[in-house]
């Protein structure tokens, strides 16, 4: 379970967040809503250990995460960036990279990591690209490159970063379909997001950050019948149902 | 067409005993390889045992070591940085060094014995300063902060080179020795503690290098992978200076050894930083020893030092690489 309590980050003069606690449980996607600026990266960075200079804590099954060693932190909790680096190594290397932190000094891989890699890549369908240079794949093929690489990290935690941003409607449902398989392999998911319909249709928590606070966290259902979505996004939820008999929700200024 | 990098070490270690066999058997008097195996074996004439011990073989393992060091530091400095164009002498390697030997030409014009050793402190003293500017700068050692840094300090050194050249004009000579680089008048005594430190840089290159991978994703990726990043970039920077310092101790300010070598191994035997140590280590001692073979025999009987066949064979290939990245 990651639990974030009273958490606060003032960088130089600028408050970045005030006084945030959630508790994240294992099974479950947690998204991240706000508007620009208003501090859901930089608390992703304080989740990930990456930013330290906060008071409060961010506890893994109650143990702080800036008291962790670096590898038993990488082993607890994987993140993928909202700006995704362009490696000039191949797919099956990126992937491989993700078992650096049960390597040993020597960093050499064991046949157990290989499989593990190998499985991955074939989870995801992208061993048909794994000699290809992830420099050179499109944005949607990156993406699932980083997404292998993180299911191949076996991480209880993984936190995303706009993980869905850029990319057309296919990707975007494939990326959708990982964190569920994320969710259903019991991992504690958590992720920064803009769209608030595809964020109601796969989240089980919704945390809405606004002026540095946390102003909801609680069910997509009750964020719904709240009044964040109006105060916040200056939006209007409704309710569609489609030709098949399906329900969601769009979002009407 | 890449190669199978593993292929590469046996062809390339081939080779570097090719260079150095051809190293010491040509210059201004040719040696057979029957005098310099019989050299070897304490058996032969005078003047052969005499021009291998003497001449030859300091100059080739000073080549060699030279080789290795810079290429192995020209890697580590690309990578830390993630800049293609980083080289040794970005960091003020050069500059420190060549600040240092001129100070000491100008306040001990007589010891000459000495100079390597200011060297050495001069170089690893610059990079020092570069990496304590870089972090009081950016707070830790960022890749833009080191280059900035090396950059100011630099262009404050080569002025203070300058302003001591117009001070002293009768330290000019003695300097400008220094300042091509090459191999002559190299003994083997010269040459030990350099030779422990390099290799000894070399080791610890090669068993940092699985962490140096995980650096072109990224500091927020690699630290989510459990590499401490700015740990890693700061003692990556001090055993590149180290090698540089120790190879400028000999061989002088030998330039784009630590620039071209690393883009030659990327080329043949693709990124994966734990092959490229020992590929850049071959590849720059073939290079070198060759450019020195050269210098030494194509204008006979005068010798051009290495670093100059260095910069003419490196300058064309950075403009390569600059017309490359634009395209």
């Amino acid at each position: 379970m990651l639990q974030c309590r009273n958490l606060s980050l003032t960088l130089g003069k600028q408050e970045i967040l005030r006084d945030i606690s959630f508790q994240a449980q294992p099974g479950t996607i947690t998204i991240l809503l706000g508007k620009n600026g208003s501090g859901k990266s930089s608390l992703l960075s304080c989740l990930s250990g990456n930013q330290t200079k906060y008071t409060g804590s961010v506890e893994l099954d109650g143990k702080d995460v800036r008291s962790m060693g670096t590898t038993e932190r990488a082993r607890a909790l994987a993140v993928m960036p909202q700006v995704l680096p362009l490696p000039p190594v191949s797919v099956a290397e990126l992937v491989c990279f993700a078992r650096h932190p049960y390597t040993g000094y020597t960093g050499r891989l064991t046949a157990k990591d290989r499989e593990i890699a190998r499985q991955a890549l074939q989870h995801t369908g992208m061993y048909v690209h794994e000699n290809h240079k992830v420099n050179l794949l499109s944005g949607g093929e990156r993406q699932l490159a980083f997404f292998t690489m993180m299911l191949a990290q076996q991480t209880p935690i993984v936190l995303l970063d706009e993980p869905a941003s850029s990319l057309d409607t296919e990707y975007r449902r494939m990326v959708y379909r990982f964190l569920r398989d994320f969710r259903n392999q019991g991992k504690t998911v958590i992720a920064v997001m803009h769209d608030l319909s595809d964020a109601i249709a796969l989240a089980d928590t919704i945390g809405v950050l606004h002026s540095s606070h946390m102003v909801f966290w609680g069910t997509p259902q009750a964020f719904l019948s709240s009044d964040v979505p109006g105060d916040v996004f200056g939006l209007t939820p409704v309710s569609v149902t489609a030709q098949d008999g399906s329900q969601f929700t769009i979002f009407r200024s | 067409m890449r190669r199978h990098p593993l292929l590469l070490f046996p062809v390339l270690f081939a080779l570097l005993v090719f260079a150095a066999f051809l190293g010491m058997a040509y210059g201004s008097a040719q040696l057979s390889w029957q005098q310099i195996w019989g050299a070897f074996q304490a058996d032969s004439t005078d003047t052969a045992r005499l021009i291998l011990f003497q001449l030859r073989l300091p100059g080739v393992l000073g080549a060699l070591l030279a080789g290795m060091g810079l290429s192995v530091a020209g890697l580590l400095l690309q990578t830390t940085t993630g800049n293609d164009l980083c080289s040794p002498n970005v960091i003020g390697v050069n500059a420190g060094a060549g600040l240092a030997v001129m100070i000491f030409l100008c306040l001990f014009p007589m010891a000459h014995k000495l100079l390597p050793m200011a060297a050495f402190v001069g170089a690893f003293g610059a990079t020092l300063l570069v990496l304590t500017l870089s972090f009081s700068l950016g707070g830790r050692t960022s890749k833009a902060t080191v280059v900035l840094a090396g950059v100011a300090v630099g262009t404050l050194f080569n002025a203070g080179i300058s302003f001591l050249s117009q001070l002293y004009p009768e330290v000019l000579s003695s300097y400008s020795a220094f300042s091509v680089g090459g191999f002559s008048g190299l003994y083997l005594e010269d040459l030990e503690i350099p030779a422990v430190v390099i290799l000894l840089g070399i080791v610890l290159a090669q068993c940092l290098s699985p962490k140096l991978n995980l650096l072109c994703l990224g500091d927020e990726m690699a630290f989510s992978l459990g590499v401490r990043v700015k740990s890693l970039r700061l003692v990556s920077l001090i055993l590149a200076s180290a090698l540089c310092a120790a190879t400028v101790s000999f061989a002088g300010l030998l330039g784009f050894v630590g620039l071209i070598v690393p883009h030659m191994a990327r080329r043949l035997a693709g990124e994966n930083i734990p092959v490229l140590v020992g590929i850049c280590a071959l590849l720059g001692a073939i290079l070198v020893i060759l450019s020195d073979l050269l210098g030494r025999t194509l204008f006979t009987p005068a010798e051009l030092p290495a670093g100059i066949l260095m910069a003419i064979i490196g300058a064309p290939f950075f403009l390569f690489l600059l017309f490359k990245k634009r395209r």
